[in-house]
C-alpha cells in the first residue's frame, strides 16, 4: 500500500465508518431498520469498499445456497443419505 | 381398514430420510442427527394418540423434531457459556488501517464462480464449516437463516441479548467465509493452515 493510499483513506475515514463497522451493519439491517446516520455512514461505505460490497454478496451466496437446499430437501431432493444401518436400528428400537 | 400411514412400522422407510435430511442441515453432526431423528420416532410412537389427523404424519414428525432440534441448541448453548468470546481478529487492530480487513480476511469475488447455489459439492463444503462454528453460533446462524425464527424467539431460547445475537451472526459470517474461502476456493494454497 503506497502513501497516497494510506493518505487517501485517513481522508475518507473522517466521514465514514471502518469496514469493521459497516458489516456489522449489514448484519445488523437484516434484523431492525438503521438509523438515518447508520444507513448514510453505511452507504457511503459500500460505495467506496469493494470489500465490504464483496462480503455483501458473499454471505447473500451462502445464505442463498443454504435456503436453496432446504427447499430441495422439501421437495424430497437429498443431498444426505440415513445410514441403511441406522434405518434398521431405529426399528428394532421401535419395535421393543 | 386402518391407514397403512398410521402404522409405525412403515415410517422409518417413508420418513426416516427426509427427517435426517432436516436435522442435519441444523445441527450439522451426522451422529446428533441421528440420535435426533430416532428420539423423534420414539416420541412419536408412544404419543400416537395425540396425532389427530389434521395435518400429515410428516409434518407432524417434522414439529416432533423441530422441537427437538431446539431443545438441542439449549442444551449446548447452556454448557458452553462462552462460545461468543472467541479471539479470531478478522479486522486490523491498529495502525492507520485501524477497522479495515485484515489482509487475511479480505473478501474476495466470488461470483465469478456461476451456480455455486446449485453446487452440491460446495454446499457440503458449506455444511463442515458451519460444523465448525462455536455451537452457540452456528445455532443462532441457522434458527435466523433457515428457519427464519424472530429475534425475540432465537433470543429467548438462546438466553441472549438481541445486539448479542447481531454480533454473534456477525462473527458467524466473518468465519464462514473465511472457512468456505479456505476450503472451496484455494484449497491447494500453502498460507493457510
Amino acid at each position: 500500500m503506497n502513501a497516497f493510499q494510506k493518505l487517501y483513506i485517513r481522508f475518507i475515514k473522517c466521514f465514514i465508518v471502518p469496514c469493521e463497522q459497516a458489516s456489522f451493519l449489514l448484519t445488523k439491517k437484516e434484523f431492525e431498520k438503521l438509523t438515518f446516520r447508520e444507513a448514510w455512514r453505511l452507504r457511503m461505505h459500500m460505495i467506496k469498499c469493494k470489500y465490504c460490497r464483496w462480503f455483501e454478496k458473499e454471505d447473500a451466496i451462502l445464505t442463498h445456497t443454504m435456503v436453496h437446499f432446504q427447499q430441495k430437501i422439501d421437495k424430497n431432493n437429498m443431498p444426505f443419505c440415513l445410514d441403511p444401518k441406522k434405518i434398521e436400528e431405529i426399528k428394532r428400537s421401535l419395535q421393543k | 381398514m386402518e391407514d397403512s400411514s398410521l402404522d409405525p412400522g412403515t415410517w422409518v422407510d417413508l420418513y426416516g430420510n427426509y427427517l435426517y435430511n432436516f436435522a442435519i442441515t441444523r445441527v450439522y453432526d451426522q451422529m446428533v442427527a441421528e440420535d435426533l431423528v430416532q428420539d423423534t420416532f420414539f416420541s412419536a410412537v408412544k404419543a400416537i394418540q395425540s396425532f389427530e389427523g389434521r395435518s400429515t404424519i410428516k409434518t407432524w414428525l417434522t414439529s416432533i423434531l423441530k422441537r427437538k432440534i431446539i431443545d438441542h441448541y439449549r442444551k449446548n448453548s447452556r454448557s458452553k457459556e462462552d462460545a461468543i468470546l472467541d479471539n479470531d481478529t478478522f479486522f486490523q487492530t491498529e495502525g492507520i488501517l485501524k477497522g479495515h480487513w485484515e489482509d487475511e480476511h479480505l473478501p474476495n469475488d466470488w461470483t465469478a464462480d456461476v451456480s455455486l447455489e446449485e453446487n452440491s459439492e460446495f454446499y457440503k463444503v458449506l455444511q463442515s464449516c458451519l460444523a465448525n462454528l462455536p455451537d452457540k453460533m452456528a445455532a443462532s446462524f441457522t434458527m435466523k437463516e433457515i428457519d427464519d425464527f424472530s429475534t425475540d424467539e432465537i433470543c429467548k431460547e438462546l438466553d441472549i441479548t438481541p445486539s448479542n445475537l447481531w454480533v454473534m451472526i456477525h462473527r458467524a459470517k466473518l468465519k464462514l467465509r473465511k472457512c468456505i474461502e479456505r476450503k472451496w476456493f484455494l484449497p491447494d494454497e500453502k498460507m493457510y493452515k
